[in-house]
């Protein structure tokens, strides 16, 4: 144990249950030091200051003012204070709006102690920690954004394909063993998900894009 | 009146001769009155046989003259040739007085009569003496029969009963000779009307031959009347009538009556060329020199017959016409009603069999059948399975099957349109053999024991949105030929049952909705409480062996916490199962709910909740559940918003021991109090909307909520029940007394 002082960490969180045991959890690592608590985003805002904490535990989903905005005001009054957000949701809307605010890590709440604490320490080192689920919801939210596609179902991947192979309607048809109507209705989809209007813009769109070798990989 | 001065012997004589001759005068004249045809002749007879016979001057015979009055000289002897002329009534003085007086007039000198003037003429033939008498006729007198005479003359009584006489035979044979002319007039007019007349006329004697037979008859039965009459009348009728006809004939001779034209006997008449009419016959009598003849009046009333007929059957048509008209009214209405009331079960929440029974009813009623049902398909390419069914025979009904393409149903399915069998007793011994028991053992069965029942199906498709459901049949013991109206019913009555298939589907699909959406509203409370209490737990229970080693008490205190919060966790969990099963909170226990509640709060806040219960007491479920969600409810409020240090809740009863009312009744107190921040009750709390749902819920058992609270002071809620509904007045005074003692 070096010499320096604890890491002083403060929790806000409107589940009480979660308050109590995250301070017993405080309690056991003697570089970890309860700042101490708010149940709500306000509460937090006015706490802050007095109880000068170096990172906050942060619940994204409370009633009132939100974690992500009540770490959005605590970061641009307060740059040093690293907020880790602790919450039950992996959502990626959720995840984007955290980082967004200037949370410097993303928790759910199945971490174990000792991962919440090495996650406390790199925060207040100013390294950041995502939770896996945190980290592929980025992910791929991410690539999806970039990739043309992305949204295409399997079948409509197999209409493609066809279609790259230069297959007719009729010839998808055979292949596919479904009607010519219902062929026409994925191509459409497969045009309007592409952001194309013709055939041959969605073949190109296909092949630059290595959407079909992509989705067999 | 005397004349005769004396009476001798030789006047008596002279009497006598003349009185023989009188009488000799008297047998010629009657004779010629009796037949004589000719009554001019006569007249002229007879005043010349008087004149002779009483040897006057003169005799005449002044026919009266109804119209123009007074006299016409009929005859007079010796003739003159004013014979046939009327004579002025200036002439005629006394005769005119004979007619008044109605009875022999004598004159024995004109010059001294004074009882009527003295007529010119007879004046001039120097007339001295007249005897005068009236001559009856049928209504007013005839006439008058005068003689004269030229010298003085007292005519004697025989003179007087003798012309008396004279004129009388005169009298009777006018009125024999106008009654014969007056005969063969009647007879001219007779023959006249017979011949002229438009019915048929036959005259029939006692052995049946025909005697008379009018121009009419020969037209008639094309035959001339020569070789009519002579014949017998059986010749005129169909030989098949011949003796039944006859014994008629025999009948009416015995007992011979007029019988109208109208209300007799229609027959059939037949012609020599063996044409047969329809005939009216009337029947009269008349006895002709004794013998009775059958008059018979015979019309053709073949143009009336097909005109009765034709308007019979135009009447029996249209008759026929109202009543299918009526009937199909009356079909429709009842369709109508049907569809209608099949239209209010449709927008009920009744269970779908339910529904449909009552569309197989009203097809059942409607058209008129002895059974119905719905089968359905369970999946494409079947079998169907009966769903619902009225009127069959329960024994083979359940788990009854029918492959698809079998059947009435089953083809109707298939083929997607209405089945009529309307007789299937040619089809049953086909399918039955047809049919291979192993691999439809229910079909064969059904066969057996319901085809052999219902020998007439009509079988039309139930046909959703989703595709087709089933079909719908029905079954009438008796061979039957489905109208296409029934078809159309039944294929109506089918759309129904698809509607109400479709409705039960979305009801359906909506009750799973609204299961999800509570199961979900589950998940995220389990989440909320649950998730938060597990995360807790296992971050102490991790750092628990690190933290006994830096402070055992504070591990002890955080061991104590991780017990209370696995507790309030299954709480939770038993919590969160009531939810899910409703019926579990019906059955519960009020207090062992509230304990398990403050449980769960306990654990999820971090607040300890004491549950303190008074008395037992036996409450209605609904008066529990409301007691316990208002409990819920408040708890919940504690833990998010009161930031207390201790709650309390307080449970007690107190027996009503009233008669009538249940062993264990009792009204209740629930208490839910906390030592927290409090609010400003007067004040708004826009989003706490929690108070709101207590009070509906406490008036939801005619309960009392009240609530104290001041900032800083914590929170007090009271709900009091006052006991079973429908409490007496006076009861519920002396309820408030007790309330308000604790206090």
């Amino acid at each position: 144990m070096k010499n320096e002082r604890p890491i002083r960490v403060m929790l806000v969180d409107d589940h009480a249950v979660v308050r109590s045991g995250l301070t017993a959890f405080l309690l056991a690592f003697p570089d970890l030091e309860p700042a101490g608590e708010a149940g709500s985003g306000e509460e937090a805002l006015a706490k802050v200051e007095q109880l000068r904490p170096d990172v906050i535990l942060m619940d994204l989903v409370m009633p009132g003012m939100d974690g992500a905005e009540a770490t959005a005001r605590i970061r641009e009054r307060h740059p040093h204070i690293q907020v880790i957000v602790l919450t039950s949701f992996p959502e990626e809307e959720l995840v984007q709006k955290a980082l967004e605010a200037g949370a410097i890590g993303y928790l759910l709440k199945n971490v174990s102690a000792q991962e919440l604490a090495d996650a406390i320490r790199k925060a207040h080192a100013g390294k950041p920690t995502l939770a896996p689920e945190a980290a592929q919801a980025l992910i791929h939210a991410t690539r999806a954004r970039h990739q043309p596609g992305h949204d295409l179902t399997e079948r409509e991947r197999e209409v493609l394909r066809l279609m790259v192979k230069g297959y007719n309607n009729r010839q998808i048809a055979e292949e596919l063993t479904v009607s010519r109507s219902t062929v026409k209705f994925h191509v459409s989809n497969i045009l309007s998900k592409l952001g194309v209007s013709s055939r041959t813009e969605a073949v190109a769109v296909a092949i630059q894009n290595k959407l079909l070798d992509t989705s067999r990989s | 009146m005397d004349l005769f001065p004396s009476r001798n012997r030789e006047w008596m004589a002279l009497v006598e001769t003349v009185h023989l001759h009188h009488q000799a005068a008297l047998a010629r004249l009657s004779h010629l009155a009796l037949v004589d045809p000719n009554l001019r002749l006569l007249i002229h007879r007879a005043v010349a046989l008087v004149q002779e016979t009483l040897q006057t001057a003169s005799c005449q015979l002044l026919e009266r003259q109804p119209q123009e009055g007074g006299f016409l000289l009929g005859a007079e002897s010796p003739t003159t040739s004013l014979e046939g002329q009327p004579l002025p009534p200036t002439e005629t003085p006394l005769a005119a007085f004979t007619q008044d007086r109605a009875e022999p007039v004598t004159v024995v000198d004109r010059q001294a009569e004074s009882r009527f003037p003295r007529p010119a003429r007879l004046a001039d033939r120097q007339v001295v003496s007249s005897l005068s008498v009236p001559i009856p006729g049928e209504d007013e007198p005839w006439g008058v029969l005068q003689v004269h005479e030229t010298s003085l003359r007292l005519f004697s009584e025989d003179d007087v009963n003798f012309l008396l006489a004279v004129a009388n035979l005169l009298a009777v044979a006018r009125q024999r000779i106008q009654g014969e002319q007056a005969l063969q007039a009647s007879e001219a007019r007779f023959r006249t009307l017979m011949e002229t007349a438009p019915t048929a006329i036959l005259m029939v004697d006692r052995q049946g031959r025909i005697v008379g037979a009018n121009q009419r008859a020969e037209e008639l039965f094309g035959t001339p009347r020569r070789e009519l009459l002579g014949r017998p009348l059986n010749w005129l009728l169909p030989p098949e009538l011949r003796d039944s006809h006859a014994a008629h004939m025999d009948a009416f001779f015995q007992s011979p009556r007029s019988r109208p034209m109208g209300q007799d006997l229609e027959l059939v008449a037949q012609r020599q060329d063996g044409t047969r009419f329809p005939v009216e016959v009337g029947l009269s009598q008349m006895t002709v020199q004794g013998e009775t003849l059958a008059i018979a009046f015979i019309t053709d009333i073949t143009a009336r017959k097909q005109a009765a007929q034709a308007l019979q059957q135009q009447a029996a048509e249209l008759e026929k016409r109202v009543e299918e008209r009526t009937q199909e009214i009356e079909r429709r209405r009842q369709a109508a009603e049907g569809l209608r009331e099949i239209l209010a079960v449709l927008n009920s929440n009744r269970p779908l069999d339910e529904i449909l029974s009552r569309i197989l009813a009203q097809a059942e009623r409607l058209i008129r059948v002895d059974a119905a049902a719905i089968y359905r398909l369970d999946r494409e390419g079947g079998p169907l399975r009966l769903q619902v069914a009225l009127g069959m025979d329960r024994t083979f009904v359940h788990h009854l099957t029918v492959p698809l393409g079998w059947g009435a149903v089953g083809r109707a399915i298939q083929e997607r349109q209405p089945v009529i069998i309307p007789d299937n007793s040619a089809l049953f011994a086909e399918i039955v053999t047809q049919t291979n028991p192993d691999a439809h053992p229910h079909l064969r069965d059904f066969l057996v024991r319901h085809a052999i029942r219902y020998r007439s199906v009509l079988s039309v498709p139930i046909i959703t949105r989703n595709g087709v459901y089933g079909g719908l049949s029905l079954y009438q013991e008796h061979p039957r030929h489905f109208s296409q109206e029934a078809v159309a019913l039944v294929t109506s009555l089918a759309d129904h049952a698809a509607l109400a298939i479709e409705n039960a589907r979305l009801r359906e699909q909506a009750e799973l909705s609204a299961a999800a959406a509570e199961r979900s509203r589950l998940a995220r409370d389990l989440h909320d409480a649950v998730t938060q209490t597990l995360f807790s737990t296992s971050i102490i229970a991790e750092v628990l062996p690190l933290l006994w080693e830096r402070n055992p008490d504070e591990g002890r205190r955080r061991l104590r916490e991780l017990q209370e919060l696995t507790r309030g966790a299954l709480a939770e969990m038993r919590t969160l199962l009531l939810e899910l099963r409703p019926s579990a909170l019906i059955e519960a226990h009020l207090p062992d709910l509230l304990r398990q509640l403050a449980e769960a709060i306990t654990g999820r806040a971090r607040v300890p909740i004491s549950v303190t219960v008074d008395g037992e007491g036996q409450l209605p479920s609904e008066v529990r559940i409301a007691l316990y969600r208002i409990a819920q409810e408040a708890l919940n409020n504690v833990a998010r918003h009161a930031n207390a240090s201790q709650a309390w809740v307080h449970l007690r009863y107190f027996p009503l021991g009233r008669p009538g009312q249940p062993e264990k009744a009792a009204r209740v107190e629930l208490v839910i109090q906390d030592n927290g921040s409090g609010f400003e009750p007067s004040q708004d709390r826009p989003g706490h909307l929690g108070l709101k749902i207590m009070r509906e819920r406490a008036q939801d058992i005619d309960a009392v909520l009240s609530l104290a609270s001041r900032p800083g002071e914590g929170t007090r809620i009271t709900v009091r029940w006052p006991g079973y509904p429908g409490r007496i007045s006076s009861t519920h005074t002396d309820e408030k007394g007790q309330v308000q003692d604790e206090k």
